[in-house]
């Protein structure tokens, strides 16, 4: 247990780390939130506003002063006020959250039943040819961009058959069909490495006893070979995690969905700084925290790993 | 943009005798067995001339508007159809190629050289500053790319040259996990043990065996993340954070005609599909270079 310890201890120091580089790479850029809200404004005055907002939004301090406050800040959950909202950036961030939430939990499911199905399938099919084209679709499905899938979907679903809308479908076909969208490139990942993983299992000394047990081919494969094939990809969730976070944005701006995708991305080009942080942070949260589960649950399916080892 | 070890498996690794007329007689023979790869090679030749000379597909100016050409389907006058400038898309998508090669390549150069100084010094130094390093590069890791792209292309401004550099940062972490564990692999093979009793100087076995070996792997590793850096050009370009209208770069074109995608749904996805089919040609080009070894591009 004690190295899961330090793993914990490495989890933490990679969010404050995260959290760190953010707020600096966000510092050193020119130009901040005050030059952003006196964007409209002209004429001689605008010293004087840019320096009155600078010194209301507390810009106008030495940076390490606004790092320790910001830093604190966060560690009582205060990451301040939204610069364009007024309002905290937790509660901003919190409002579109969940449902960033379900397009990237629905994604991620999608993607492990798609990626999971189409490995077995292609382990399953005997004609030479129809197993060379599906074993041609993952390579297919990971160069496929997002946004492009998306559009496809937005064409066929919305335009020709109409069963969702358009513009930011509120119903569960909509959040369905985004999703897809965003599991097309995590499935085929995932079902290339699975792939990869399940040929070299086949070919194992107990696979091949459990084939002179005289178990179907079905049985060998899905509960024999598929269990032991299965743990990289379980490692891998915790990149395929984070590569979701980042499809989103597109898949929310291709469907029109208000989510954290477009928030953070209106929030870095306003340099609304509160809220890159929240979402920075909950970001890296999130990764440590999928990464941590994954390490608690691999000795659990493979008896050879143990934290104590 | 990451780049995944995984264990070398026993059944794919090279034979032991003989390695070398293998390899040869392997590259030149396996590229007529399998005529997959030689798409992959033509089409990548197609695009190449295409960024050095569009005009060798498209002879029309990619700019030019023509208010009595809107919005026309495919023909074979114009085979990708006219936006709704009256501009031929073709064109467009012809000229577009510069652009988006140009910054993917230039993001994964920036993030091989910089992934890989980085990854040669933790792999050659180790004991602290190992740690120290890979705990950054941990770091780098578990900040959603696409954030930290955002916040760079922000601090540059944007355009499709600020893009690629945000790319390359990004992928420097990566590379730089591959570098290292290339380098702790090759330290302990058998000849840089040779090269130890035979009494040569750490630098010179540093720079003589180390470094070659190890950059073989990085530098195949490589050729998979131009794909993957010409889809994530595409998808700032996208997002409207690469070049203004009405420069022609991929990302943009799908981008500008996504208003159109329920009634001219060629303006998307046509473009789209020159990206899909170039990056599938590089991923399945980089498939070859990487047999042996499993790198998983996610």
């Amino acid at each position: 247990m004690a190295r899961y310890g330090l793993r914990l201890l490495y989890g933490v120091i990679v969010v404050w780390g995260a959290f760190t580089g953010a707020f600096f790479l966000l510092y050193v850029v020119p130009g901040d939130a005050a030059g952003g809200l006196t964007a409209g404004a002209d004429g001689a005055d605008v010293k004087q506003l840019l320096a009155e907002q600078r010194e209301l939004l507390g810009l106008d301090r030495p940076v390490w002063v606004q790092y320790w406050d910001a830093l604190t800040g966060a560690l009582r959950g205060d990451f301040g006020q939204s610069v364009y909202q007024r309002r905290p950036a937790v509660e901003v961030y919190f409002e579109s959250f969940p449902e960033t939430l379900k397009l990237a939990f629905l994604g991620l499911l999608l993607a492990v039943v798609l990626g999971v199905t189409l490995s077995v399938v292609i382990e399953l099919t005997n004609w030479k040819w129809a197993r060379e084209l599906l074993i041609s679709l993952p390579p297919v499905a990971v160069s496929l961009p997002p946004f492009l899938v998306g559009l496809v979907l937005l064409q066929v679903f919305a335009f020709q058959l109409h069963w969702i809308k358009a513009v930011g479908d509120p119903g569960f076909g909509g959040l369905l069909i985004a999703s897809a969208a965003l599991a097309v490139a995590g499935g085929g990942s995932i079902s290339q490495l699975l792939t990869a993983n399940l040929r070299g299992a086949l070919t194992s000394p107990y696979v091949e006893t459990a084939r002179n047990w005289g178990l179907s081919r079905f049985d060998v494969l899905v509960r024999h070979a598929l269990k032991n094939a299965a743990l990289p990809v379980i490692t891998s969730l915790g990149t395929t995690v984070g590569v979701m976070v980042g499809g989103t944005v597109l898949t929310e701006t291709v469907f029109s969905r208000l989510g954290v995708g477009r928030l953070v991305v209106d929030a870095v080009d306003g340099r609304d700084m509160p809220v890159v942080l929240v979402a920075v942070t909950i970001s890296a949260v999130i990764f440590v925290v999928v990464n941590l589960v994954v390490d608690a649950v691999h000795p659990l399916l493979d008896k050879r790993i143990s934290w104590d080892g | 943009m990451t780049i995944l070890e995984a264990k070398e498996t026993g059944a794919s690794a090279p034979p032991a005798g003989k390695p070398r007329l293998r390899a040869r007689g392997g590259r030149a023979a396996g590229l007529l067995r399998s005529p997959g790869l030689l798409v992959a090679y033509l089409w990548i030749v197609v695009i190449l001339l295409a960024a050095v000379h569009p005009g060798l597909f498209a002879t029309g100016d990619p700019l030019r508007q023509d208010a009595s050409q809107m919005l026309l389907a495919p023909s074979p006058d114009h085979l990708f159809g006219t936006d709704d400038f009256g501009r031929d898309q073709f064109t467009r998508t012809a000229w577009g190629t510069r652009l988006s090669l140009q910054a993917a390549i230039i993001a994964v150069a920036i993030g091989l050289v910089s992934g890989s100084l980085v990854g040669l010094v933790a792999g050659a130094l180790r004991g602290r500053a190992d740690s120290v390093l890979m705990r950054v590069v941990d770091i780098m890791l578990a900040v959603p790319s696409l954030i930290v792209s955002l916040a760079i292309i922000s601090a540059l401004g944007r355009g499709t040259l600020n893009i690629a550099v945000a790319i390359g940062i990004n992928s420097t972490a990566g590379f730089a996990r591959l570098m290292r564990s290339e380098v702790l692999k090759v330290s302990n093979a058998k000849y840089v043990e040779a090269s130890v009793f035979a009494g040569h100087g750490y630098v010179r076995r540093l720079f003589k065996h180390v470094v070659p070996n190890a950059s073989r792997s990085v530098l195949a590793a490589a050729t998979m993340d131009i794909g993957t850096a010409i889809l994530t050009v595409a998808a700032l370009s996208f997002l409207g954070l690469g070049a203004p209208p009405p420069t022609p770069e991929w990302g943009l074109l799908v981008a500008e005609g996504r208003t159109f995608i329920g009634v001219q749904w060629w303006l998307s996805l046509l473009p789209g599909l020159v990206i899909v089919v170039t990056v599938l040609a590089v991923y399945r080009v980089g498939r070859s270079f990487n047999r042996g070894r499993t790198h998983v591009v996610a």
